[in-house]
C-alpha cells in the first residue's frame, strides 16, 4: 500500500488501468464462445434501447416491454437477415468454385502489366504475385472469402441465440450493471460511474452512428453496382458496408469481391473494373464527406498512424471481427486511462475545468 | 473486517427503504413539484452506500458526478481545517456536480456511521431526454438552490469584510 501511495500518478493510472485491462481480457477470454452472439446482441440492444425506453416510460413494464422487442426483432430481423445470410453463402460458395477462372484472368491481367512495366524497366515476379493474391483470397483459413464466409456462418448460426441475449440485456442489464458498479469501493464509486458513463454513452453514439453510417454506405454502393450491372449488387453492396467497418483499409478491401466477380467471368469486361472502383469511390466519397468527420473523428480522437496500426495489431490477433473493433476498443480504452490519470491528479483536472 | 462498508456495501441485506428515500427526496428543494411516480423510478435507480465514521465521501478536488442525500447519521462538510457545515438526516449536498463536470469544492467526512443514496448526473440527463418536463423542473430547482447558496456566500463575504 505504501508502495502505491508513493507512486506518481501517471503511474497510479497506469497500474489501475492494467487491471481493468487483465479484468476485460479475461472477461473475453471466458466469452470466447459465444463472443459474436454477445457481441450482436450488445450491438441490437443500443440500437434497440431508446425503443424500450420509449415503451416503458409510456407505463409498459420492463420485462412486456422486452418481450414486445423479442418478437419484434423474431419478426422483422430475423427472418429476412436469414434469407441474407443463406443467400450469401451461396454466392460465396459460387465465387469460390470459380477461382480457377479467375486465376487465369488474373494470370492474364498481370502478364498485361508486366508487360507494360517491362517497357518502364520495371519487372514483376507474375507467378509469384498471382499465386500471392489468389491464395490470400481463396486458401483454407486465412482466405479472404473463408474468413468472410466463416464470420457470416458464426452470425447465422448464432442467430437463434441473439434475440434471448438481447431480450435479457433489455430487462436486466441495468439492474447488473448497477450492482456491480455498487461492488465498488465508496472511494472509487463516483470515479467507476464517472468512467462506465462516459464509455456507455460514447460507445453508443459511435454503434448507432456507423450503423447508420455503413447502412447509407451499402445502399449507395447497392444502387451502384446495380447501375453498373454487376450481378448480386445487394450482396456486393453489403459487403463493402460490412468492410466499411474497418476503417482506412475498408474501401480496398471493398474492392476485391467486385474484382475477383470480373475477373471469374469470362471473358473479362475490364471496363466493369473501372466502374467498380467509380462505384466504391462514390460511396466511399459521400461516406468521407457527410459522416466519418462527424463520426470517427469526434468519436476516436486518435491519431491516423495509430488508428491504422491498431487495426493492423488488431486484424492480426482476432481477424475481421479485430479490425473493426480495434477503433472503438482503443477508444475507449483512451477515455479509461484518461479518466483515470484525471482522478489521480487533481491539479490536472482543475485545470482542464478552467 | 464484516463492519467495513466495503462489505456491507458488497452484501448488504435488501433494504426495504425506497420509500422512506422517496419522501425524503421529495422533501427536499431540488426534488419540488416532481411526481411521487417519477421520484419512484429515480429511487429505484439509487444504491444505498454506507460510510464509517470519519470516513471520507469525498474530498476537495475529486471527480464527482451528483448529489448525496443523507439517510442515516451526519456528514461534516469541510474546506481545509475548517468545518463549513453539518448536515443530518434529509439533508443533501454535492449538488454542484449534478450540472457541471468539476472538481468537488470541498470534502465531506461521515461524522458517525452515515447511510446514503447518490442521484447522479447522467440520470438527470437520461430523465431530461425521457420526460423532458420532470428534468425542466429538477434543473430549474436546481438553480433556484444554487442561486441561494451564491446568496448566502455573498452575504457571508460581505459581513467578513465589513468586519475587517
Amino acid at each position: 500500500m505504501w508502495l502505491i501511495n508513493s507512486m506518481p500518478s501517471s503511474m497510479k493510472a497506469l497500474l489501475c488501468f492494467t487491471c481493468v485491462l487483465i479484468i476485460t481480457s479475461i472477461m473475453i477470454w471466458l466469452l470466447n464462445p459465444v463472443i459474436i452472439p454477445v457481441l450482436v446482441s450488445l450491438v441490437l440492444y443500443v440500437c434497440l434501447l431508446p425503443l424500450h425506453d420509449w415503451l416503458t416510460n409510456l407505463g409498459w413494464r420492463r420485462d412486456l416491454s422486452a418481450l414486445a422487442i423479442l418478437l419484434l426483432i423474431m419478426f422483422m430481423l430475423l427472418v429476412p437477415g436469414s434469407l441474407l445470410l443463406g443467400a450469401f453463402n451461396e454466392q460465396a460458395i459460387l465465387w469460390q468454385s470459380k477461382a480457377s477462372t479467375a486465376g487465369q484472368s488474373l494470370n492474364q491481367l498481370l502478364e498485361v502489366i508486366s508487360n507494360q512495366l517491362a517497357q518502364w524497366q520495371f519487372h514483376m515476379e507474375v507467378e509469384q504475385l498471382k499465386a500471392n493474391i489468389l491464395s490470400s483470397f481463396t486458401s483454407g483459413e486465412g482466405g479472404l472469402l473463408s474468413s468472410l464466409s466463416n464470420v457470416i456462418m458464426s452470425v447465422s448460426s448464432s442467430l437463434l441465440l441473439v434475440p434471448f441475449i438481447t431480450f435479457f440485456l433489455l430487462r436486466d442489464f441495468e439492474s447488473l450493471r448497477n450492482k456491480m458498479l455498487d461492488a465498488l469501493p465508496n472511494k472509487h464509486y463516483e470515479l467507476g460511474w464517472l468512467i462506465y458513463f462516459k464509455v456507455a454513452n460514447q460507445t453508443q453514439g459511435y454503434v448507432r452512428a456507423v450503423l447508420i453510417q455503413q447502412s447509407i454506405l451499402a445502399l449507395v454502393a447497392s444502387i451502384g453496382f446495380w447501375i453498373a450491372g454487376f450481378e448480386s449488387p445487394v450482396i456486393l453492396g453489403l459487403i463493402a458496408g460490412v468492410l466499411g467497418l474497418i476503417p482506412y483499409v475498408g474501401p480496398a478491401l471493398g474492392l476485391i469481391p467486385p474484382f475477383y466477380l470480373v475477373l471469374a467471368n469470362q471473358p473479362v469486361n475490364y471496363d466493369a473494373m473501372y466502374a467498380a472502383v467509380l462505384v466504391i469511390g462514390m460511396a466511399y466519397l459521400i461516406d468521407n464527406l457527410l459522416v466519418i468527420p462527424l463520426i470517427v473523428a469526434r468519436f476516436a480522437n486518435l491519431h491516423p498512424l495509430v488508428a491504422l496500426l491498431s487495426i493492423i495489431i488488431f486484424g492480426n490477433f482476432f481477424g475481421i471481427l479485430g479490425m473493426m473493433a480495434a477503433i472503438p476498443s482503443l477508444a475507449i480504452a483512451n477515455i479509461v486511462y484518461s479518466q483515470f490519470l484525471l482522478s489521480f491528479n487533481p491539479k490536472k483536472f482543475h485545470a482542464l475545468i478552467a | 473486517m464484516t463492519h467495513s462498508p466495503f462489505w456491507q456495501n458488497l452484501f448488504r441485506p435488501p433494504h426495504k427503504q425506497k420509500q422512506h428515500i422517496c419522501d425524503l427526496w421529495l422533501a427536499t428543494p431540488i426534488f419540488k413539484g416532481i411526481s411521487r411516480r417519477q421520484c419512484k423510478s429515480l429511487v429505484a435507480e439509487m444504491a444505498v452506500r454506507r460510510y464509517q465514521y470519519d470516513e471520507a465521501i469525498f474530498n476537495q478536488g475529486d471527480v464527482g458526478i451528483g448529489t448525496a442525500l443523507i439517510i442515516k447519521g451526519s456528514v461534516q462538510i469541510c474546506s481545509g481545517n475548517k468545518v463549513l457545515a453539518t448536515m443530518e438526516e434529509g439533508d443533501f449536498f454535492g449538488e454542484i456536480a449534478l450540472v457541471i463536470e468539476a472538481p468537488r469544492t470541498a470534502t465531506a467526512i461521515a461524522h458517525s456511521d452515515v447511510e446514503m443514496v447518490f442521484f447522479l448526473r447522467p440520470q438527470l440527463e437520461s430523465l431530461l431526454s425521457q420526460a423532458p418536463r420532470q428534468g425542466a423542473k429538477i434543473m430549474q430547482n436546481l438553480a433556484r438552490v444554487m442561486a441561494n447558496r451564491l446568496g448566502s456566500s455573498n452575504a457571508l463575504l460581505e459581513a467578513m469584510h465589513a468586519d475587517d
